[in-house]
């Protein structure tokens, strides 16, 4: 709801309402018989203009300014390509936006000289802390994204490092030394073949792996393989034909391509060489297939 | 003000007009029309190709009282 100027205009010249009423008719209809020839302008309101029977009102820089204090210092941000930014004040986004129309709100712009004297005693320079550029916010970004990075990088550092000092993660056993010990019985300290054995061609053994926790003697961990079988109780029927001739026979389960293996062993020996000796001595007592291996 | 002069006028009515349309106040001014306030929220405009995003602002329009 809009109000009277009247009582307004008595109250700042200090008149009563009656005669604020008469000297405003008297201006106003000065200014309309202005506006109907050349127009009139206003320095602090703005320029009245007698168009086609419609009295039009463009207001001036000063009072687009003084309505907009609030939203001072703002520029049109470029969607497209926000580094060619340019530093537009609110009043030159005004002139540019308000092209000339008919409408009350597209109110044309003055002509040139129209309110230059208010405009050069208004203008007010746009701060340029009250319009930060879009390139500040993209750095101040860039900047959050390099410390996270730098802060996570930390975390994994200093989280290995623990890791490291607590042993979590230390290393398990051998993966090469994962074979399962089976013996059923327990070896001798130096067992050798004595007696001839079934002519078995045992499986070959590139892959297999053995494991370090076998019932054998630590320091006698090679044996003399005679036979192999996939089920273990094969394996232990075998193993008991050459235990009647042999005094140390033992089952020792392996993993030979993710199959399971059971493996009659006659003998634990020291080291390879001992274990190759004992099987050139007993070669005749012993299948053509054996060979000699670790087990441990 | 006992005789106000007709610089004085104009100068008051500029003043009234002035202060009420930066408090968002619209004022009615007899036998010439109204004005007024309206805001204009930001908005994307494209201009030659290029858009860019115009910030939030205040227009004074004027509804001219008809004779």
């Amino acid at each position: 709801m809009p109000v009277s100027i009247t009582p307004l205009l008595a109250d700042r010249l200090d008149i009563s309402e009656e005669r604020a009423r008469s000297l405003l008719q008297t201006m106003l209809r000065e200014l309309r018989r202005r506006a109907e020839s050349e127009g009139v302008r206003l320095p602090e309101l703005g320029t009245f203009r007698e168009e086609g029977g419609t009295l039009t009102f463009v207001p001036s820089p000063s009072l687009r300014r003084r309505i907009n204090r609030k939203y001072e210092g703002l520029t049109a941000e470029e969607l497209a390509a926000p580094s060619e930014l340019s530093p537009l004040s609110v009043s030159e986004l005004d002139t540019e936006e308000e092209p000339s129309g008919d409408g009350p709100d597209d109110v044309p712009t003055p002509t040139p000289g129209e309110g230059e004297d208010d405009a050069g005693a208004e203008q007010e320079p746009v701060s340029p802390s009250a319009a930060p550029s879009s390139s500040q916010g993209r750095r101040i970004d860039s900047f959050s994204i390099i410390g996270l990075v730098l802060a996570f990088l930390f975390l994994l550092g200093a989280g290995w490092f623990v890791l490291d000092r607590t042993n979590v993660l230390a290393p398990g056993p051998d993966p090469g030394s994962d074979l399962t010990a089976e013996q059923t019985s327990p070896p001798p300290d130096t067992g050798s073949p004595s007696d001839t054995a079934s002519s078995e061609r045992p499986e070959t053994d590139a892959e297999e792996t053995s494991d370090p926790d076998a019932t054998a003697p630590p320091a006698k961990d090679w044996a003399i393989v005679v036979a192999s079988r996939s089920s273990r109780a094969a394996a232990e029927a075998a193993a008991e034909e050459y235990r009647t001739r042999f005094d140390s026979v033992s089952v020792v389960e392996g993993t030979v391509d993710g199959q399971a293996w059971h493996r009659v062993a006659i003998g634990w020996y020291p080291s390879e060489a001992t274990a190759e000796r004992a099987l050139d001595e007993q070669a005749s007592a012993l299948p053509p297939g054996a060979w000699t291996h670790r087990l441990r | 003000m006992s005789s106000a002069s007709a610089e004085d006028v104009i100068d008051a009515v500029t003043d009234v007009i002035r202060d009420q349309l930066e408090e968002g106040r619209a004022v009615k001014v007899p036998s010439l029309g109204t004005f007024a306030v309206e805001h204009r929220p930001s908005e994307p405009t494209e201009d030659e190709g290029r858009r860019r995003l115009a910030p939030p602002r205040n227009v004074v329009v004027f509804d001219p009282e008809q004779e």
